[in-house]
């Protein structure tokens, strides 16, 4: 050892503290941000006494894989939560005096209200009233509905254009990477980008990371289909303008593979996308078919028969609907009926119809379809017999995702009871999910993320070893010159 | 950087979430505690939610009958009043033909006594409510009893007077009716004039009403039927009797005949009589079922109400004191939460 190593490698050491202090600072400026991950500076020293510093990047990756399908599946149960919570929210109102069973409900104690005051004009109309209430409650729910799931189909395009975006920027940022990794960059600010990025894209889609060689990555859906290598692969999702009673809406294809609908090849499990498409192709399609059939019912329950044993068919009576007057087949989804349902003009007096229909029968002018033969203005076995109805088993379509044969106000009890369940299971679903979430990003982030604290005590000891480092070239320096002194 | 490491960020926004959350819990908690109702019902409930609106208007259809059940009531007590008054006037009718009798009959006095009857029974059986006749049963736009001197009782007038044409071959006013035996008499009331009274007869020249009467739902299950129209045979005999005394009372009867004439419509309302008893019995049966009923009704609605409120009301002791614990550990939260923030390193070098 010699003066002149000892310069040289304290002028080493010196040279390495300002390469840590820099990394110090670069941490400690990234402390309020929450997609910083901290790099760490190690020092090694050589066999010849100088000193050269390592910095890492010190990422968790299986913290951050679960982390991604964490978020996925947050964002999906958001999504699916979301839509379910508008439509029970909108039957919840007042104690849910909105929903088709109280308003069933209430259409059935109007009827036997009429039936306590047959002849009175009033009360028959009051009645209408009543049913006009439900039909364009039936009307305005299917029309929500529908737009709904315009809506979802929105989103999904939404989610398809942001995917694709994300997905053209990652490229740019991963080739700057996998280059530079070549070249041997600093390359950390870059992977910060491509991280939060990549977090970004799994709120829209769940996914799947795969590292390659020169910190390169590979992006697949969760279902496995390819969504980015070296370059990203084409997202295709042909929006629908908008949904009526029959429109199903288009699949979503990732690189050439159907991932969404019946025909689903690999089909999405979670993220913002896979909620909307479960909302747009299962929960709605089957609230629509429950409309649909509670419509279906209340113009069957209401409609008239042949009461001379001729063997006529039914015929509609309070309620009509685009296919009138003839009744829809019993048992069997008609699709758009709970848009098409509206009372019968020929009892609605407000267009000068006669609400006596209600209470005589034939309404449809067939003398054959009369209840009330006797044509007493009190006669009320009709109005009786129809009330009762409401109570009667009847059978319903398998499709709309509920027990078949009930009487209508147990259909659209169970329908109600239905959504409420489903409603609380996505909203449960919805806080674990986010809790999930919300836990490995703490965790994530507890290791990633920078401690202040550590940052100023690891500044202080590099600023005490400087301090140390200068005193030694003051030394050496001293010693030097006093060296030079004695030699003079 | 060793495992147990937590990033400054990390630290002090970890209470954040929590206190987030508290908040949200301190809102839904302030709601039942204002309300006295549970917060997001649905959610609370899920699958049994249908319960709340079958209770809800099962509550709400027994309010609505115990509303019909006062319309029921109040049209059998009309038909009470109204049957009570035609017992007092055919009472009446007879006490005072049966004081004529003592004397020499006055034609004129008689047929006053006939008039009257015929017009309380006329107002009684045609009394209406809110428009609706509670004697003409499901034809309740129909009038129970025709006014029988003026335009509406026409036919019926002349049906009378043909049968009594038919019968004896002069008309009423004849002077030949003189010549009319009281068996001859007593065989045409028996005879012709009875069966102006049979149910064709009554349907088209007396009466509009229907043989059936309205019906009600006096309970969630039970229908009932009114048990009296105009149709029914007291009613008949009391118009026969006071018709009898109205039409004939004028004619040139012998005084045997005319005591004969008396005595037969005497005896027709006296028979009547003791059927409007029935009458009256048969309808104070159905007052008694209905007062019943609105016990029972009051009875179910008061279960189911403490039913509904069980599933939709919160223990309001427990939610103000869930309130108070939410509060408390908020501040607790918001006061830690300050605390940390002021920890750190730099406000020691």
């Amino acid at each position: 050892m010699t003066l002149t190593t000892a310069l040289r490698s304290a002028t080493s050491a010196l040279s390495s503290h300002s390469q840590q202090i820099s990394t110090i600072s670069r941490n400690i400026s990234g402390v309020g941000d929450p997609t910083y991950v901290r790099r760490n500076s190690d020092v090694y020293t050589s066999f010849f006494g100088s000193t050269r510093v390592e910095t890492q990047r010190l990422v968790n990756q299986s913290v951050h894989g679960s982390s991604l399908v964490a978020n996925a599946e947050a964002a999906g149960a958001n999504a699916l939560a979301l839509g379910i919570d508008r439509v029970a929210s909108l039957q919840q109102l007042e104690s849910f005096a909105f929903s088709p069973s109280s308003l069933l409900a209430s259409l059935q104690q109007s009827v036997e209200f009429a039936a306590a005051a047959p002849s009175d004009q009033a009360t028959l109309s009051s009645l209408v009233e009543q049913a006009r209430t439900v039909s364009s409650a039936l009307n305005s729910s299917y029309d929500e509905v529908l737009s709904m799931r315009t809506q979802a189909d929105k989103e999904i395009s939404n989610s398809v254009a942001s995917i694709n975006a994300l997905l053209t920027q990652i490229e740019e940022v991963n080739n700057e990477i996998v280059g530079g990794a070549q070249q041997g960059k600093d390359l950390f600010d870059s992977m910060d980008v491509r991280d939060q990025l990549i977090n970004q894209l799994s709120e829209e889609i769940g996914i799947n990371l795969i590292p390659a060689a020169n910190n390169d990555i590979i992006i697949t859906t969760d279902s496995g289909a390819l969504l980015f290598e070296g370059k990203p692969r084409d997202v295709v999702f042909e929006p629908t303008s908008s949904f009526g009673p029959t429109t199903s809406g288009n699949q979503l294809r990732i690189d050439g593979v159907v991932v969404s609908g019946p025909d689903a090849v690999l089909e999405l499990k979670s993220g913002k996308i896979a909620g909307n498409l479960s909302l747009r192709d299962d929960f709605l399609v089957q609230q629509k078919n429950q409309l649909d059939e509670v419509a279906r019912g209340l113009v069957d329950l209401f409609a008239e028969e042949d009461q001379t044993g001729g063997g006529k068919p039914k015929l509609v009576g309070l309620f009509t609907w685009s296919g009138g007057p003839n009744v829809p087949a019993a048992g069997t989804l008609e699709v758009g009926i709970a848009s098409s349902i509206r009372i019968n003009p020929v009892v609605n007096p407000e267009v000068g119809g006669n609400p006596e229909f209600i209470r005589d029968g034939a309404l449809n002018s067939d003398p054959d379809y009369l209840y009330n033969i006797d044509g007493g203005v009190g006669y009320s076995d009709r109005l009786f017999a129809l009330a009762a109805k409401f109570e009667e088993v009847a059978s319903f379509d398998p499709s709309a995702g509920l027990p078949a044969n009930q009487s209508l106000t147990g259909f659209a009890a169970s329908s109600l009871d239905q959504l409420n369940s489903k409603r609380a299971s996505a909203l449960d679903s919805r806080d674990f999910r986010n809790e999930v979430a919300n836990q490995f990003l703490q965790t994530l982030q507890s290791e990633t993320g920078v401690n202040l604290d550590y940052e100023l005590s690891r500044m202080l000891e590099v600023e005490r070893t400087y301090q140390a480092n200068a005193r030694i070239l003051n030394a050496v320096d001293d010693m030097l010159i006093t060296l030079l002194d004695v030699a003079r | 950087m060793n495992i147990n490491s937590i990033s400054t960020l990390s630290f002090n926004s970890r209470l954040r979430e929590s206190t987030l959350q508290k908040q949200v819990e301190l809102n839904n908690a302030q709601y039942e505690v204002a309300s006295g109702k549970k917060y997001d019902l649905g959610r609370q409930l899920g699958t049994f939610t249908s319960s709340v609106v079958s209770l809800q208007s099962k509550i709400s259809l027994i309010d609505q009958t115990k509303v019909t059940n006062s319309f029921a009531e109040n049209r059998l007590q009309t038909m009470q009043i109204s049957i009570g008054s035609i017992v007092e006037s055919s009472n009446n009718f007879v006490g005072q033909i049966t004081t004529e009798l003592t004397s020499d009959l006055d034609q004129s006095v008689l047929k006053s006594i006939g008039e009257a009857t015929l017009s309380s029974l006329s107002s009684a059986l045609n009394v209406s409510i809110k428009g609706e006749r509670v004697f003409s049963g499901v034809n309740t736009d129909a009038v129970a009893l025709v006014d029988y001197n003026g335009p509406d009782g026409a036919s019926a007038k002349a049906a009378v007077q043909l049968a009594f044409q038919t019968e004896f071959g002069f008309a009423i006013n004849d002077p030949l009716a003189e010549t009319i035996t009281p068996a001859a008499l007593e065989n045409f009331i028996q005879g012709a004039y009875q069966s102006l009274f049979d149910d064709a007869n009554w349907e088209s020249l007396w009466s509009g009403s229907s043989e059936r009467g309205v019906k009600a739902k006096i309970s969630t299950s039970e229908l009932v039927e009114t048990p009296t129209t105009a149709h029914s045979q007291s009613f008949r005999e009391v118009t026969a009797a006071a018709i009898l005394i109205v039409e004939f009372s004028e004619a040139a009867f012998s005084s045997a005949t005319k005591d004969q004439l008396a005595n037969s419509a005497i005896s027709k309302m006296a028979e009547s009589t003791s059927q409007l008893g029935n009458e009256q019995a048969k309808i104070g049966v159905l007052e008694e079922r209905i007062e019943k009923a609105n016990e029972r009704l009051d009875f179910q609605s008061g279960v189911l109400q403490s039913q509904l409120s069980e599933i939709t009301d919160v223990d309001a002791y427990e939610a103000a004191l869930r309130l108070n614990q939410l509060s408390s550990s908020l501040e607790a939260s918001y006061s830690v939460t300050a605390r940390i923030q002021s920890l750190s390193l730099l406000n020691f070098i």
